[in-house]
């Protein structure tokens, strides 16, 4: 009996906090494959004491040490530094040109070598932000450049919309699709597999934290990590958990209300058919009762809301739920018909 | 009906005043190019201002900082000078560009030297043929869903396609 084969084609979601690739596996299942985006650079000194406690990291010789993903953020705490983020605010710098090293070590790590030559590989790019002057040029040039440095044929695919197809297949496709990430936001708007709709907003979860940390006089690292162990948004404890929940809810009505100025630029060109839903993914959207607390938020704004909604959903794997939307789209690059 | 006694003519703040045609500050903006120049041209005489300003800018530096490096060559155990005089390079260089002007060309045929079309710089060779193994955390998950989603995607692709034919 011949041994099924894996389906050709891989989806890489880069973050500002994680990167994630997903390839479907000979069993039918789909692995995922994550690393923290972000690394601190240690002297030599400290090599000894890593190598005992195992922890990876990359030896520059003179130059010192590099610790690389989530070992990065623990080191940082032991040392008492900020771990430094190849990314910010969802998008690379072109000042970060130490970083790109580093971020190759890291993509090719979660890629793996590709199944065959040339195999596809569709990476997350953010649509371009409304409320920052940046674009998305150099950002989609250098991991154009990476993800074919790792031996595979690169394919650039939105953020958002990796939402939608991986998630609103039942809705024909169509739906309104919110990547809640740590550096920024992205929201998509399909029908019927149609993108009307992709912009992104400089807000995100990291945001949240510097907000919630400058209002309470506290540490942005404080307060990521409090929103990573946990605080309810609809019984939030104490000023710092109420300082988060206050930033939420502000993330999440600018995030409405910026869709509905973006929606009023094309309205008169575009019309939808039936009620959308909207579909909530990211990291940032893991917070406890992120849902109720969303719905809740847009009920009072869902009157002024330029469209019709069916219904509010988290993404059934919202962590990975981009990750899987560009493998289907890499998979389709391999179907034969 | 009596009529209001005339407002106090408002004295605007100097950079207002200086910004206005008869205001009384200095102009300090060159004469613009005149239309007509070739690309080259302008370009030269943009690099030829360049030039005259950087060395403007420097005079002055050296100038504010020539007290600073007597009293060190003077004395050199005078800490108190020599420690600040990072801070004091800095700023007088800062005060110098601060204060040079340049005014290119006012209508220009020049085309901007970088644009959103035109290539970035992006290294080659980031990712090494030898990679360190890192730690990477991984989750495996049934695939149903995401099965449906890629036979759905296709079909109304190849629906699309075929309605284009």
């Amino acid at each position: 009996m011949s041994k099924k084969s894996a389906p050709l084609g891989i989806g890489c979601d880069i973050g500002t906090m994680n990167i994630v690739a997903a390839r479907r596996q000979e069993d039918g299942s789909v692995e995922t494959s994550r690393v923290r985006d972000a690394f601190l650079d240690l002297d030599q000194s400290a090599k000894r004491m890593l190598k005992l406690s195992g922890v990876n990291y990359l030896d520059q010789g003179e130059d010192g040490i590099i610790v690389v993903g989530d070992a990065a953020m623990e080191m940082a705490n032991v040392f008492g530094r900020e771990a430094r983020r190849p990314l910010s605010q969802g998008l690379i710098s072109a000042g970060e040109m130490d970083a790109l090293e580093i971020l190759g070590v890291m993509i090719k790590n979660v890629l793996g070598d590709p199944a065959t030559e040339g195999e596809a590989c569709y990476f997350s790019v953010p649509a371009s932000p409304v409320d920052a002057d940046r674009d998305v040029v150099y950002h989609k040039g250098v991991f154009e450049r990476i993800v074919t440095e790792c031996g595979y044929t690169a394919h650039a695919g939105n953020e958002a919309m990796a939402i939608i197809y991986a998630e609103t297949a039942g809705d024909g496709f169509s739906g309104l699709g919110i990547s809640f990430g740590s550096g920024m936001c992205n929201l998509a708007l399909a029908v019927s597999g149609v993108e009307a709709l992709c912009f992104s907003v400089a807000r995100g979860g990291d945001w949240i934290d510097a907000g919630a940390a400058k209002a309470t006089g506290s540490t942005q690292s404080r307060m990521c990590a409090m929103k990573e162990t946990g605080v309810d948004l609809l019984n939030p404890e104490g000023r710092e958990q109420e300082a988060l929940a206050l930033y939420y809810k502000a993330l999440i009505e600018y995030c409405i209300d910026q869709t509905a100025a973006e929606f009023a630029k094309i309205k008169d060109r575009f019309s939808l058919p039936r009620p959308i839903p909207i579909v909530v993914s990211g990291g940032t959207s893991m917070a406890g009762n992120f849902l109720p607390f969303f719905e809740e938020v847009f009920e009072k704004k869902r009157k002024k809301f330029p469209v019709e909604v069916s219904e509010i959903r988290h993404a059934s794997d919202p962590m990975n739920a981009v990750a899987r939307g560009l493998l289907i789209q890499a998979m389709q690059e391999h179907d034969e018909d | 009906m009596s009529k209001e006694p005339p407002q106090p003519k408002r004295h605007l703040p100097p950079f207002v005043a200086r910004s206005r045609p008869s205001g009384k500050g200095a102009v300090v903006a060159t004469k613009p190019v005149s239309t007509g120049v070739t690309p080259e041209e302008a370009q030269a005489m943009a690099d030829k201002a360049a030039q005259k300003a950087a060395e403007d800018a420097a005079k002055m530096a050296v100038a504010a900082l020539l007290p600073a490096i007597h009293a060190i060559q003077q004395n050199p155990a005078a800490s108190a000078v020599a420690s600040d005089l990072d801070l004091r390079i800095e700023q007088a260089v800062a005060r110098a560009l601060g204060s040079v002007s340049f005014t290119g060309p006012a209508t220009s045929s020049l085309k901007p030297t970088t644009g959103p079309d035109e290539p970035l710089f992006i290294p080659t060779g980031i990712v090494k043929d030898t990679v360190e193994s890192l730690t990477i955390k991984s989750d495996s998950s049934k695939s149903e869903d995401l099965d449906g989603a890629a036979s759905a995607l296709k079909a109304l692709r190849t629906g699309k396609s075929k309605g284009k034919k």
